[in-house]
């Protein structure tokens, strides 16, 4: 009896791939790596540069109001704080109400070195602050308009009770300029900064507007 | 057999064991997520424009690219990338009191304008200003009178924390 001698299975003609296991190159990535944190870490440290933002509020008339009193005025308009800070050769100048002397004026003198002190115009500021204005009547929920961020903003009896105008001659600095914006701006109290008129108007001083005392 | 075994097929030589470079790994791409993530929140690091020495000031907001100038005692500069550019307004301009406003400066602010209409894009109305901090009030004064005829009302000084 002849047997039909039956050949195995073609071995197949695919290509046999073996899985090859390779290994990531960390190379470049490491290189990004060290090259980029010390580059950063670098950036912070050098970034010591601030910004003071100027953005003067819209134009508002201020009323009559009297020199002894508040800003109670008669009419329908609103009322005014009027807070002026004049820069002179000799002192600063700071008046609410439009006053020009009394209790409602002050004259403060330079330091004996001759810089003009900043301090003393903090603590004036403060206690127009605390005594003049006062805490806020009520607050408001508001739309940044250029952010669209809601903010709470807070409403007090004057209108201009965050505006301070400031009115310099031509020979003050930029230096005295910006320390002065920083005197008005905030004042640090028992480690806490409270704000005091953060939006400042800048003018220039016209000749002989305030008496010197 | 026809062959001596190959005594190198037996023992291959064992290559040096790479360092596990995993945790290293992370703990780089942690701190560099953490360093780009400080980076993008305090905005674009602006240097200093030469021959400037900035005023200092207790102020700690972080400053913002805008429509840039540099101002000192020889003028005003367009401030491109914070190197001083085009001469915008002369020190004679500035301290000449027949001249409110700075007719150049304007000029030039009125065509950035045009530019952003032209492109579609929002209006760019905020300026960032680098002075030394010697520079007078009265060029600082005009500056910022021409900016706002031109609808530039919100100026960004720009100033070293102390």
């Amino acid at each position: 009896m002849a047997y039909k001698l039956k050949s195995a299975f073609r071995p197949s003609e695919r290509k046999r791939r073996d899985i090859e296991e390779v290994e990531l190159n960390l190379t470049p990535i490491m290189n990004l790596v060290v090259v980029l944190i010390p580059l950063l870490l670098q950036a912070m440290v050098l970034s010591k540069i601030g910004r003071i933002d100027y953005e003067p509020p819209p134009l508002m008339v201020a009323e009559e109001s009297d020199e002894g009193g508040g800003g109670d005025g008669g009419g329908g308009g609103p009322v005014l704080l009027n807070l002026v800070v004049n820069v002179i050769d000799t002192s600063l100048q700071v008046s609410i109400y439009g006053a020009t002397e009394g209790n409602n004026y002050w004259n403060i003198s330079l330091t004996p070195e001759g810089f003009y002190d900043f301090g003393r115009l903090q603590e004036v500021l403060y206690e127009i602050k605390t005594k003049e204005v006062g805490e806020p009547e009520r607050t408001e929920k508001s739309k940044d308009p250029k952010t669209g961020v809601e903010a709470i903003k807070e409403i007090y009896k004057f209108e201009d009770a965050s505006i301070v105008r400031i009115a310099a001659g031509p020979q003050l600095s930029y230096q005295n300029l910006v320390a002065l914006l920083d005197a008005t701006r905030s004042i640090m109290i028992s480690d806490t900064e409270k704000w005091l008129f953060p939006q400042p108007v800048l003018g220039q001083i016209q000749s002989a507007l305030v008496a010197v005392n | 057999m026809a062959f001596v075994p190959s005594k190198a097929k037996k023992n291959p030589p064992k290559g040096g064991d790479m360092p596990n470079l995993n945790s290293m790994m992370d703990m780089m791409t942690i701190i560099l997520l953490f360093l780009l993530k400080s980076l993008a929140s305090a905005g674009a690091i602006m240097p200093v424009a030469p021959g400037i020495e900035l005023p200092e000031s207790s102020a700690q907001t972080q400053p913002q690219q805008h429509l840039s100038f540099i101002i000192n005692s020889e003028g005003i500069f367009e401030g491109i990338e914070s190197k001083i550019g085009v001469n915008l307004a002369t020190a004679g301009e500035l301290t000449n009191p027949e001249l409110p406003l700075l007719g150049r400066l304007i000029v030039y602010l009125d065509s950035a304008k045009a530019v952003d209409k032209k492109l579609g894009r929002t209006e760019r109305a905020i300026i960032t200003l680098q002075g030394d901090r010697n520079t007078s009030y009265s060029y600082l004064y005009k500056f910022i009178s021409s900016c706002g005829e031109a609808g530039f009302s919100t100026i960004q000084f720009i100033v070293t924390k102390r």
